[in-house]
């Protein structure tokens, strides 16, 4: 059961309840108020009639019954000539019961007159005969004879008619509030909960695997809270599903690139020894295949290599220990190949000794010197440059090449990712060159801070703890 | 979904039968009411009903005076004595109720013990008056009267008029008076404010819808019985 | 009559390529790049484009997008296995596929196939008065139908596609009989007289002695 239903049906049944009970009370106090002021003009009536009949019997001195059988019978004979049968109703009776006069209903019976006489002449009753309602006042008559009395009986089934009418309006009165109220309720509260439901849905469609969904915000102070809460649970779930989706993006980009990596050798390789193992090629092409084959085969090689030192680098640990990096500079100078294109400037303080492997920094060094020459620098020169930072020594590579668009910066260090691929194939790079740079500088307690700009150039920073040699 | 088919039907069920609640409500009080007897409203100035049943006070109400024909009647010649012996009679109910003194009652009977110098009767059919007159006995004093009237039907005295007085106070005298008459029973004799009268105290029940005073000058009593509230 | 596009950025695949369909006498067209190979693709009309899939700047299956209009048979080149991969190449509209590393035999039977399928050229193989239809499996001489053992027929094939090429014996035993087989260099002596005799090249197969034989290259008059 829902709670907006809930609610409604709880608004109904108060409701109800208030409205049944009240209801019953006001009319039952109603009738009360019309019975007591009947009863007051009842008893007036029956006190003239009694004032009027006591004079009649003295005027007509009877002191026996039938004299005041007979003075009665003038008097109601009199009445009824001057208003009328119907406007009147009495009984008067003696001592012993006997009925001296009588223009009662049939329906109002004798015991009931006496009932009334025995209940004397401070009381009203009652009697209901049939639908019928009747007030029955009882007094002696004084003045003359002893025992007489008269007893009057007033007609109040209007009352009763009048409150069976007020009963039937005010149930068409409570049926009609009930349904409105009713109608606003549900309404109200289908309203009140729709935050939650927003929120139900939401959660649902999250459930499902939407979770970009958000909840709107809201009126009531505490549902708003509760979506606000939501939103945020709704946003870390999903950066973190984002990061897990990127990682497996990246899981599944490394094994593409990789799988390319190493079959695109492999193919020339088996192609062209598939070639010489045929037949006797022309000599140009048996030139032309075993070349293929040697630079496919140093193209694997390399490959295997550096991802070897990255998984060895991922796994363990390195020794550091005090290095010049005037020594790592002339290091890399000296591993680059003869017919390097661009010349190599440093700017390094002779002092400057750094915490690090030598042989992994000058392998950092020169992918990043490799990289810069790659860039196609406009002066034709890579600058290697060793300047003081607080806490130690910060290592830079710039070139003033080609350099590269804000939104590629994030990816360059992963593997395989190469930005020019063409370009770095033909200057050899494997693409793994960065993602071991990274990785080297990971291993030192640091990390590469690249700068680039398109058409400007690039920079990458590189700062390490100071050692003591 | 179907969970809430249950809990909401029974809910407009208890709805249901509570809009029949008005209607039962006016049957059960309907039988409480009509097979019950109810106190009768009491009419503001009207007679009550334990007053009604004191005879005085009904016929105070009920009697006509027929005030116009209030003439004197000559009767034939009556004897003096009997008249001073019908006076005699209330005379000594009142002493006997402490409404006189004894002193008062034997100045009295010495006046009745002598022939009255002049009678006068009157008849208004609901109140016989007898007016009794003796010379003056002293100097110090004017005429000497005793002034009675009764009701007819009941024969009760209700106005009393005796040139005696000085032994007892109005409100002792009227007090006592009402217990003769009966009427004290009623209970709600209330003092009346009788402005610069003040040898006159006064007393009115509400029950009884009547006025009772009493003046006590010197040499002069007079007590009174009087149907609806007087002003002084 | 028109070449054959090889899109491939690493020059030594696209060479190889060159040279295995050179073999039969298809004439190779090479794009290193995706944006070469469009430009290529819009002034130029091709009997069928090899297409790599991962290409520098415009990805094979971008590439696809200039192609199709053109109606061209398109095998792509791939080193991804994946089958996603597969399918959604073969969506697009390509006739094939071809995973590498890839066996000269491999590429050659789907190139034909695939010339043979879009009716852009006919595959049949021609020297002197013989037709070969590898498709079929059939040989003609002066239209006359050759039986050939299917042994025979592999040899045909082989010395067909390596016209002018001395093809080492263990070469021609790998080819014809597989590579568990252990037949006798008499028996390569043997089906290839036959073959001689069947169709009538006496003077065109040539034997290298100790080292194997070569179908001559027929003398454009």
């Amino acid at each position: 059961m829902t709670f907006s239903s809930k609610l409604t049906l709880g608004i109904l049944l108060l409701l109800c309840l208030t409205l049944s009970i009240g209801g019953g009370w006001t009319i039952d106090q109603n009738l009360q108020a019309a019975l007591l002021s009947s009863q007051t003009q009842n008893t007036a009536f029956h006190q003239r009639e009694r004032s009027a009949l006591e004079q009649a019997l003295r005027a007509d001195d009877a002191r026996s019954t039938g004299a005041a059988a007979r003075s009665v019978q003038n008097y109601a004979g009199e009445l009824q000539s001057s208003v009328g049968a119907q406007s009147f109703c009495f009984s008067v009776m003696d001592e012993q019961g006997t009925t001296l006069y009588s223009s009662l209903p049939r329906a109002v019976r004798y015991d009931v007159l006496r009932s009334a006489i025995a209940a004397g002449s401070q009381s009203v009753t009652f009697c209901y005969p049939g639908s019928s309602r009747y007030m029955v006042l009882a007094s002696p008559l004084q003045g003359t004879m002893e025992g007489l009395w008269l007893v009057s009986v007033y007609d109040i089934t209007a009352l009763f008619t009048e409150r069976e009418r007020q009963l039937r309006q005010y149930l068409l009165l409570e049926v009609t509030a009930l349904v409105l109220a009713g109608t606003a309720a549900a309404w109200f509260s289908h309203r009140m909960t729709r935050p939650l439901r927003a929120l139900q849905s939401a959660a649902r469609s999250m459930a499902e695997g939407a979770y970009d969904r958000r909840v709107p915000s809201c009126r009531q102070a505490e549902f708003d809270a509760l979506g606000q809460d939501f939103n945020q649970m709704a946003a870390a779930v999903e950066s973190r599903v984002d990061a897990l989706q990127q990682e497996s993006q990246r899981q599944t980009r490394f094994v593409a690139a990789f799988t390319h990596e190493l079959k695109t050798p492999m193919t020339s390789i088996l192609g062209y020894a598939d070639l010489l193992r045929m037949g006797e090629q022309p000599p140009e092409r048996r030139r032309q295949a075993a070349d293929y084959i040697y630079h496919e085969s140093k193209r694997l090689e390399t490959l295997s290599r550096q991802l070897l030192q990255l998984l060895g680098l991922q796994q363990g640990g390195i020794i550091l220990s005090p290095v010049a990096v005037r020594l790592v500079f002339a290091d890399v100078r000296r591993s680059l190949p003869q017919d390097f294109p661009a010349a190599i400037c440093t700017d390094c303080d002779p002092g400057a000794v750094v915490l690090a492997d030598r042989s992994l920094l000058g392998d950092l060094v020169r992918n990043l010197v490799l990289n810069a020459a790659n860039a196609g620098p406009k002066d034709g020169a890579v600058h290697l440059a060793c300047t003081r930072r607080e806490g130690g020594w910060e290592l830079s590579v710039t070139d003033t090449g080609c350099g590269m668009a804000a939104e590629e910066l994030p990816r360059i260090t992963e593997a395989f990712y190469m930005v020019d691929k063409s370009r770095a194939r033909r200057a050899g790079g494997s693409g793994l060159g960065l993602s071991l740079c990274a990785e080297i500088a990971r291993a030192h307690g640091t990390a590469l801070e690249f700068e680039s700009r398109p058409g400007k150039g690039t920079t990458v920073r590189l700062l390490l703890k100071e050692g003591t040699e | 979904m179907k969970k809430g088919i249950l809990p909401t039907a029974a809910a407009l069920l208890v709805c249901a039968a509570l809009l029949g609640v008005p209607a039962l409500w006016a049957r059960l009080s309907d039988a409480r009411r009509l097979n019950s007897v109810q106190p009768r409203p009491t009419l503001a100035g009207a007679l009550n009903e334990e007053a009604r049943a004191i005879p005085v006070l009904y016929e105070l109400h009920s009697g006509t005076s027929d005030t116009s024909s209030t003439d004197r009647e000559e009767l034939p010649e009556p004897d003096l004595a009997d008249l001073c012996a019908e006076a005699a009679e209330p005379v000594s109910a009142l002493a006997d109720a402490g409404v006189i003194s004894a002193g008062e009652k034997a100045r009295l009977d010495a006046l009745l013990a002598q022939a009255p110098l002049q009678y006068y009767r009157q008849n208004s059919g609901a109140l016989q008056s007898l007016s009794l007159v003796w010379p003056q006995q002293d100097a110090a004093a004017s005429t000497a009267a005793i002034h009675l009237s009764r009701q007819t039907a009941t024969g009760v005295y209700v106005s009393f008029g005796l040139s005696v007085g000085g032994d007892l106070d109005a409100e002792t005298r009227l007090r006592a008076w009402l217990v003769m008459l009966g009427v004290d029973v009623l209970g709600d004799w209330e003092p009346v404010d009788t402005g610069s009268y003040a040898d006159t105290f006064a007393l009115y029940s509400a029950k009884g819808q009547a006025t009772a005073y009493c003046t006590a000058a010197a040499g002069w009593v007079n007590l009174q019985l009087s149907k609806g509230s007087l002003t002084f | 009559m028109y070449p054959v596009l090889v899109v491939d950025d690493e020059a030594p695949i696209a060479d190889l390529i060159t040279i295995t369909l050179s073999q039969i006498g298809l004439p190779c067209v090479q794009a290193h790049s995706g944006s070469e190979a469009a430009d290529l693709i819009e002034t130029q009309r091709f009997d069928l484009i090899l297409l790599d899939v991962m290409l520098p700047d415009v990805d094979g299956f971008e590439l696809m997008e200039y192609i199709r209009p053109t109606g061209t048979p398109v095998i792509f080149l791939t080193a991804r296995t994946a089958v996603d991969d597969r399918v959604r190449g073969l969506h697009l509209g390509a006739y094939d596929y071809i995973v590498k590393p890839f066996a000269a035999p491999e590429l050659l039977a789907r190139v034909e196939g695939v010339l043979r399928h879009s009716g852009r050229r006919d595959t049949l193989l021609r020297a002197w008065d013989v037709v070969v239809d590898p498709e079929a499996r059939t040989a003609a001489r002066n239209g006359e139908p050759v039986p050939l053992t299917p042994h025979e027929f592999d040899l045909l094939l082989a010395l067909l596609h390596n016209r002018g090429i001395t093809l080492y014996r263990s070469a021609l035993l790998e080819l014809v009989w597989g590579m568990d087989a252990e037949p006798s260099n008499r028996t390569l002596d043997i089906h290839m007289s036959r073959l001689r005799r069947k169709l009538g090249w006496e003077k065109h197969i040539r034997t290298v002695p100790r080292v194997g034989y070569m179908l001559e290259v027929e003398k454009t008059p």
